[in-house]
């Protein structure tokens, strides 16, 4: 540690109070325009299948005719369509006349509202779906099955599905429709029955990084596969349903889910103006530690690297996907935020660590390498979430409809490593408990030895003590916030009151603001305050009258500022100290 | 007087047709049927059952239509459904009153009943259309003013559909009571005076104002029981969730509703039923209270009803009533389906029959089904 001392040391009451009172002010302001000013961070958008029948579909055995992609409407939002519509007997729930292989699931995004046609745009930035799979019993079936048990407990089925998803924009021709993907994927539904109907559990069907055109399409293909378990009645005839030409009615909703344009707006805005701001304060963070004659310590640049971390972070590279089609998007943020917890997550072991006065190996070392039990476990967990973050995301980049957890390996893969990566952060917390904990001993013992010091020595600790509660009682305060925030929310958004009223106040978006912002303001009055501080010559003056004490100051500077090489003058001072 | 041979037109004309006509004609099903209409003005004031002001909304909102009338049939089906072991087992007479003037006259628990669920029906099927893409004029913002709607889609994204269905049902279903009693009312108000000027007699005066209050207490009724049915279709609503943080944690979450199936709509509507209440029409508050003190004030989600029940065993042609005889009854069960109570103790015939038919079916995903054929006989009891 730096002995110069840092600038929170030598803040006056006053001027301490003042930055603390704008800061708080600040983390206001972030809580205000989030509840006031942001939209809801989603939006969804619930379509229904639409069945389209395939004439072709039995035709194209052997030869190669390439498959019709179906559509719903044109860019006027006119039904002119190549999809022949099937309507299922309302009555009866079947279909009539038609072979499952002909049906296709066609859907088209968005839906028309408020009599005119609207389009998708580029600030949605994200957009995931949700299919969801009813099989609806027909009555005929229905009155046997009204006294069953219901089933508790789901059965899962593999269901191939053949997926296409194209795209559209208004400067293209009606009937050209563009294929950005087509799988042929395995989904692995979990279905319950109940008396009337089938009802599967929601599946991810993909996610993509970028929304850069404005009608999406997507046709669905069921696959054969045996489902028979699933309706094996205890009663044997209740399984006298179907004739054979009948079909039972099977309900493809999609569900998408996109960011709101106002949302990202409000977002791309917010960290255009912080972006600036954190740069400007690391820069001049940086340029205190260069001034020094002395060579910047260990903390100094773990607190820089966090610097830099949140200028990544706040970096709005996001401008560009308003104009090119970044698909790597949601990976790349992905991977910043794991950058700044890691690093943010480090910082906090080698806060602790530092303010560690004992003779032990952690403060003799000032070196990120005798951190690595520690640091470790972090960087363990944030190679493990990456590596499945690169199969996952990384992997839907070429194909959207991939998911880590339809195959064997990949879903093992995946378990272990979230597994591992959960086991390092509680391995890290208990870790940081175990250090905080033995830090704040360790103080408070030297805190009870106070009185009986010197003012020099005790100016010293007081210094220690001083930095290390400030910093510990802020995080903590930071922390406990952010998890307060995140249940709150999560609460919060399953109410849905019946007429839900318009509000103006989005607490959603005031969370999601205050978090960011708090940990904003976190780092950048880490920076302020803990940067060293110009002062010491000044204060050093008052201890003038007392020589062997300034020499004693000195020798604990020199001591501090090259750990490691002074081992000797630390085992002088626990001498000294003791015979005090 | 004066309102008193008004509230007699009107209750004949009520009689006459209602909307769920529209769950009969198997020719609207289709989205494109009613697209293809040239003269769409010509079209909706030829559907039987249409109230004018309805023709109107039928005009202005063409593509409702299908919706309106599969929301009609799904109503008429779920009820069947529930009803299908009761005396009255909710059959449609193919005129226009559709139920039956047993239904459409009697203020009975049966009419709240098919109220209330052909409301829940239509909410359903609005909804149902907006997802699909069928209708073109589903809400979607809280602006009032259109022309701001890209701008709020691109800021906040759309609004759910139930809500629009709600709102579309309201004032699409809620329609019959207005203009029967408001809008014809009005209209005739000036040619009874005229007509009545010279007219003056005590006991005919009285009985008019008696049909007035039940008139008015009829309208109070069913306004509350279609309320009750679309709010059957909130209350079975469910809410779903995805969670979408970074690496799929739940930092984010996103929520959205789930229309129920329709059946569960019915089974809870069928609980309502059961619990019913029954009221009489305060004329001074112009509300209906619960005829029993002990009850509180019905709420928005219960079915209220005032008259009893008529006996729906006979067939009787003037209410409408078809009787059970004919009907299939169950000989071992001692509820409403049992042959005692179905068949109103005339007595029941045994009838044997063999059937031919497809059996032993492999249901295979998805979704065709193999069958083979057998031969069974089966015994049934069809009531005198």
């Amino acid at each position: 540690m730096s002995g110069n001392g840092v600038i929170l040391e030598r803040l006056s009451g006053k001027k301490l109070s003042v930055l603390v009172t704008i800061l708080f002010i600040a983390q206001i302001l972030f809580f205000l325009i989030g509840a006031l000013k942001f939209p809801n961070a989603t939006h969804t958008e619930t379509v229904e299948g639409i069945m389209c029948k395939d004439r072709n579909a039995y035709k194209r055995k052997g030869a190669k005719i390439e498959n019709e992609f179906f559509y719903l409407r044109d860019y006027l939002g006119r039904p002119l369509a190549n999809c022949e519509r099937i309507e299922a007997d309302q009555h009866n729930n079947i279909i009539l006349n038609t072979k499952q292989k002909e049906i296709v699931y066609a859907f088209q995004i968005p839906l028309p509202r408020d009599n005119k046609v609207l389009k998708l745009y580029r600030w949605f930035q994200t957009m995931s779906s949700i299919l969801q799979l009813q099989v609806v019993f027909p009555p005929k079936i229905q009155n046997k099955l009204k006294n069953l048990e219901l089933n508790e407990t789901g059965v899962s089925h593999m269901i191939p599905l053949d997926i296409r998803l194209a795209y559209h924009n208004t400067d293209d021709l009606d009937d050209i429709w563009h294929e950005m993907a087509r799988g042929e994927v395995n989904k692995k539904f979990t279905c319950f029955r109940n008396p009337y109907s089938l009802d599967c559990d929601m599946i991810e069907l993909f996610e993509l990084g970028s929304v850069h055109h404005q009608f999406y399409g997507i046709n669905i293909r069921l696959g054969e596969s045996e489902i028979v378990n699933s309706l094996n009645y205890h009663d044997e005839s209740a399984q006298n349903f179907y004739l054979t030409s009948e079909l039972p009615e099977v309900r493809l909703v999609l569900t998408f889910i996109y960011q709101t344009g106002g949302f990202t707006q409000m977002w791309f805005i917010m960290k255009s103006c912080m972006f600036p701001l954190v740069l400007f304060v690391m820069i001049w963070y940086w340029n205190r530690i260069v001034n020094l004659d002395r060579e910047s310590n260990l903390l100094e640049r773990i607190l820089f690297a966090l610097g830099i971390s949140l200028c990544l972070l706040n970096m709005p590279v996001e401008w560009l996907t308003l104009h090119f089609d970044l698909k790597w998007m949601t990976l790349y943020t992905d991977l910043r935020q794991g950058i700044f917890y890691s690093i943010l997550f480090t910082f906090w072991i080698v806060f602790c660590g530092e303010h560690f006065i004992d003779e032990n190996q952690i403060s003799a070392c000032p070196n990120i390498k005798s951190y690595w039990r520690y640091v470790g476990a972090v960087w363990l967990g944030c190679f493990c979430l990456l590596v499945f973050e690169l199969s996952h995301r990384g992997m839907q980049l070429s194909d959207p409809f991939y998911s880590i957890w339809d195959s064997t390996s990949g879903h093992n893969l995946a378990t272990a490593m979230i597994l591992v990566a959960c086991a390092s952060g509680l391995f890290y917390f208990g870790l940081l408990l175990y250090l905080v904990g033995k830090v704040y001993l360790n103080l408070r013992s030297k805190k009870s030895q106070l009185p009986s010091m010197n003012r020099m020595r005790r100016a010293f600790y007081e210094g220690i003590i001083y930095r290390f509660q400030f910093l510990m009682v802020y995080t903590i305060f930071c922390a406990a916030l952010s998890i307060a925030f995140f249940i709150v929310n999560n609460i919060n958004e399953t109410q849905w009151r019946f007429g839900d009223e318009e509000t103006y106040f989005n607490y959603s978006g005031a969370f999601f603001t205050s978090v960011y912002g708090m940990w904003n303001i976190y780092v950048i009055a880490v920076m302020i305050f803990y940067a060293p501080s110009h002062k010491n010559k000044t204060i050093a003056k008052h201890y003038e009258q007392d020589q062997s004490e300034e020499i004693e100051f000195v020798n604990i500077e020199t001591r501090l500022t090259n750990k490691g090489t002074h081992e000797s003058v630390l085992a002088e001072f626990a001498t000294k100290m003791a015979s005090n | 007087m004066i309102y008193t041979i008004l509230s007699i037109v009107a209750l004949s004309s009520y009689v006459e047709s209602t909307w769920w006509n529209l769950g009969l004609q198997p020719s609207l099903f289709s989205s494109n049927r009613i697209a293809q209409e040239q003269n769409l003005a010509d079209f909706c004031s030829n559907l039987n059952g249409l109230t004018p002001g309805q023709a109107k909304l039928c005009e202005l909102y063409s593509d409702h239509v299908t919706a309106v009338a599969k929301g009609a049939r799904i109503g008429i089906m779920e009820c069947q459904w529930q009803f299908r072991f009761n005396q009255w087992n909710c059959s449609t007479i193919s005129n226009t009153t559709v139920f039956g003037p047993a239904i459409s006259s009697v203020a009975s628990r049966e009419s709240a009943f098919v109220h209330a669920i052909s409301a829940a029906g239509v909410l359903q099927a609005i909804a149902r259309s907006c997802r699909n893409g069928d209708i073109s004029t589903c809400g979607c913002s809280t602006s009032k003013r259109p022309e701001n709607l890209n701008k709020d889609w691109v800021w906040g994204g759309c609004g759910d559909n139930v809500e629009y269905g709600y709102k579309f049902t309201k004032s699409f279903i809620d329609m019959t009571e207005k203009s029967v009693n408001d809008d014809k009312m009005n209209l005739q108000a000036n040619k009874m005076r005229f007509l009545n000027r010279f007219r003056k007699s005590e006991s005919s005066d009285l009985q008019n104002n008696f049909e007035a209050r039940r008139a008015k207490a009829r309208k109070l009724m069913n306004l509350h029981n279609n309320e009750a049915g679309r709010r059957a279709v909130y209350r079975m609503v469910k809410i779903e969730c995805k969670c979408h943080g970074v690496s799929g944690s739940c930092s984010m979450k996103t929520c959205w509703l789930k229309l129920p199936s329709f059946r569960e709509v019915g089974d809870y509507l069928k609980d309502k039923f059961d619990s019913a209440i029954e009221v009489r029409y305060e004329s001074r508050q112009n509300q209906l209270r619960a005829r029993n003190k002990r009850f509180s004030k019905p709420t928005k989600e219960d079915l209220v009803y005032i008259e009893d029940s008529p006996n729906y065993c006979n067939n009787n042609p003037k209410t409408g009533v078809l009787g059970t005889s004919g009907r299939q009854c169950n000989k071992n069960s001692n509820g409403p389906d049992g042959c005692r109570i179905m068949c109103c103790g005339r007595g029941y015939f045994i009838q044997k029959t063999i059937k031919e038919e497809k059996c032993k079916c492999k249901f295979q995903w998805c979704c065709s089904v193999k069958c083979e054929t057998c031969i069974t006989e089966v015994e049934t009891y069809i009531c005198k």
